[in-house]
């Protein structure tokens, strides 16, 4: 397989009185075909990482090579391969979905006639021919976003960027999506670099991840990869029937207790320990307390939540 | 020769796209833009009539002069606070991560300015020709004034929506500008009345060029225009090389 990208020492300062350091020497290569995710918390330097990838922002240092250009020498030659989809993305309010898309597709080369055939195609396979003569204003703010997402699509860009795509989006759209993502990888090989907060989503998607914390790349392998060092490990997920405060929450021997939601207690634990801290959890609260509780195998969440260390709810 | 022609098309679809999402864009607001491109030079026209003479000659200066207002600036310097009002809305990114160059992205955009003028252009004719009784005698100077201004300033705009670092700042920059390239130029008045001082550094503001090849086109400036023709493509010239060379859209703008 070809190699997409091939990023070595990639450093980004933001100067000033303050200067930050969004990213501090990443190395990543992208392989031809790949969806790799890239997770990390707000701040860690994701959207700062991409924006270079699509020659949007000059790196302070370090080499970024799309196929065979210098992206750092010549940073408009990412348009012509890659579709952006920025994380706080621009709407051009008064153009119809429509339009929106054939002027895309336009854009980045393609006949009217190709054009207007693949925005058809997009709107049938999304259901969105009914809105299609309407201006963006007069959709909800999750159907305007979603159709600003599928100009991605337009103009078959072997390599997307997508920054928090399904933000917004309600889960019929966001499943439809990541439908037609995995479909597209299966069947044109397009690569996708995919920044998210929604973990438990995209897990089902990536081939790779990558976890970003503080500028730097501080994990990363396939989703399998990843979860083997949780191997022996087991999440109990409690759902209690009232919120507690943290100062309420018991601790368990045998456990770590995971941040969580305040009406939910998540509890890691190795395999053969967790029959005694269900025990425990039923000993602990009163009979009716415990509105739920469920015993799963590590995800990726898990796996981001020991790596960052660092609440993720 | 084939390669110069394939990039030559491609510059004119890409900027006539540009062009039409902008002009698409501004659909709710094709009314109002109208009837801001006309107020200002229309008021001013009234304002000066009103407050002096309507001898012949003093209607061609402020109808020439409402023209040049209307196209060198609004086509021009409008392109600066349009530019930061897209890096505020994010619309830029979407412009830029396609594969259109900033020349053609910057041409749609001053082709969509240049159009919104002509409803008042052909107002402030159709006053000076009909109310007041001037006449058109080389009209051929008329649209080579009209493009030439609009592009002129081009360069400027671009550099000020570009480097001002929010909206605001950009609509600031052009208004500061404005009045410089207004009242400091012979727009408005004959070269005569100005200041000594102002006479030499007006050669250097397009404005002064537009004014005079539209006063030609009334046959009220008869020698010089070739020069201002020149100069004005310089200032065309310019405006391209500070586009392609100048501008950077990409650089190192953090997310606000």
């Amino acid at each position: 397989m070809a190699v997409a990208y091939e990023v070595a020492g990639l450093t980004k300062r933001y100067p000033g009185p303050k200067e930050v350091l969004a990213n501090d020497r990443i190395d990543l290569r992208i392989t031809s075909g790949e969806i790799v995710g890239i997770f990390g918390p707000n701040g860690a330097g994701k959207t700062t990482l991409v924006r270079q990838l699509m020659g949007l922002l000059r790196p302070t240092a370090g080499q970024i090579r799309l196929f065979d250009h210098d992206l750092v020498r010549e940073p408009t030659a990412a348009t012509e391969y890659v579709a952006y989809f920025a994380q706080e993305t621009s709407y051009f309010w008064y153009l119809q979905a429509r339009e929106l898309l054939i002027i895309t597709g336009r854009l980045r080369g393609f006949s009217t006639g190709e054009a207007k055939d693949q925005a058809e195609d997009l709107l049938a396979r999304f259901g969105l021919q009914a809105m299609a003569n309407r201006t963006l204003s007069r959709l909800s703010f999750g159907q305007a976003r979603f159709v600003v997402l599928l100009t991605v699509f337009m103009g078959n860009r072997p390599i997307l960027i997508l920054d928090e795509p399904t933000n917004d989006l309600d889960p019929l759209h966001r499943r439809a999506f990541w439908d037609y993502l995995w479909e597209m990888n299966s069947r044109e090989g397009i690569t996708v670099l995919l920044v998210t907060h929604n973990v438990h989503e995209a897990e089902h998607v990536v081939h790779r991840v990558v976890i970003v914390d503080a500028g730097r790349i501080v994990a990363s392998g396939t989703p399998g990869e990843l979860k083997a060092g949780l191997e022996g490990q087991a999440r109990v997920e409690i759902a209690l029937a009232n919120p507690l405060d943290e100062h309420e929450l018991p601790t368990f021997a045998g456990c770590e207790r995971l941040p969580a939601k305040r009406n939910t207690l998540l509890l890691q634990a190795a395999r053969e320990n967790v029959e005694a801290v269900i025990r425990a959890v039923y000993d602990r609260f009163p009979s009716g307390a415990v509105s739920d509780l469920r015993v799963v195998p590590p995800t990726l969440e898990d796996v981001y939540v020991q790596t960052v260390g660092k609440e993720w709810v | 020769m084939k390669g110069f022609w394939a990039a030559a098309r491609k510059f004119a679809v890409s900027s006539w796209l540009v062009f039409v999402s902008q002009v698409l864009e501004i659909r709710h607001l094709w009314f109002w833009s109208l009837v801001m491109m006309s107020f200002i030079p229309l008021t001013m026209l009234g304002f000066l009539l009103l407050f002096g003479d309507a001898s012949p000659e003093r209607v061609i200066y402020i109808v020439t002069g409402s023209i040049t207002y209307s196209v060198a600036l609004q086509a021009g310097l409008a392109l600066g606070q349009g530019i930061g009002s897209m890096k505020v809305r994010r619309v830029f990114d979407y412009y830029a991560s396609l594969p259109i160059t900033k020349l053609s992205f910057i041409f749609g955009l001053n082709l969509k300015a240049l159009v919104l003028c002509v409803p008042s252009t052909l107002t402030l004719l159709a006053i000076a020709l009909l109310a007041f009784g001037v006449r058109l005698v080389n009209s051929g100077w008329l649209p080579v004034a009209f493009v030439l201004g609009g592009f002129s300033l081009a360069g400027l705009g671009a550099a000020i929506g570009f480097y001002s670092r929010s909206g605001q700042i950009a609509s600031i920059a052009t208004q500061i500008a404005t009045p410089i390239l207004v009242f400091f130029a012979p727009v408005y008045m004959p070269e005569a009345a100005l200041p000594t001082f102002l006479r030499y550094t007006a050669w250097v503001l397009p404005t002064t060029h537009v004014a005079r090849l539209l006063r030609s086109a009334f046959g009220e400036v008869v020698e010089g225009t070739g020069q201002s023709v020149v100069i004005l493509v310089g200032f065309v010239i310019l405006s391209v090389i500070l586009v392609q060379r100048g501008l950077d859209w990409r650089g190192d703008r953090p997310l606000a």
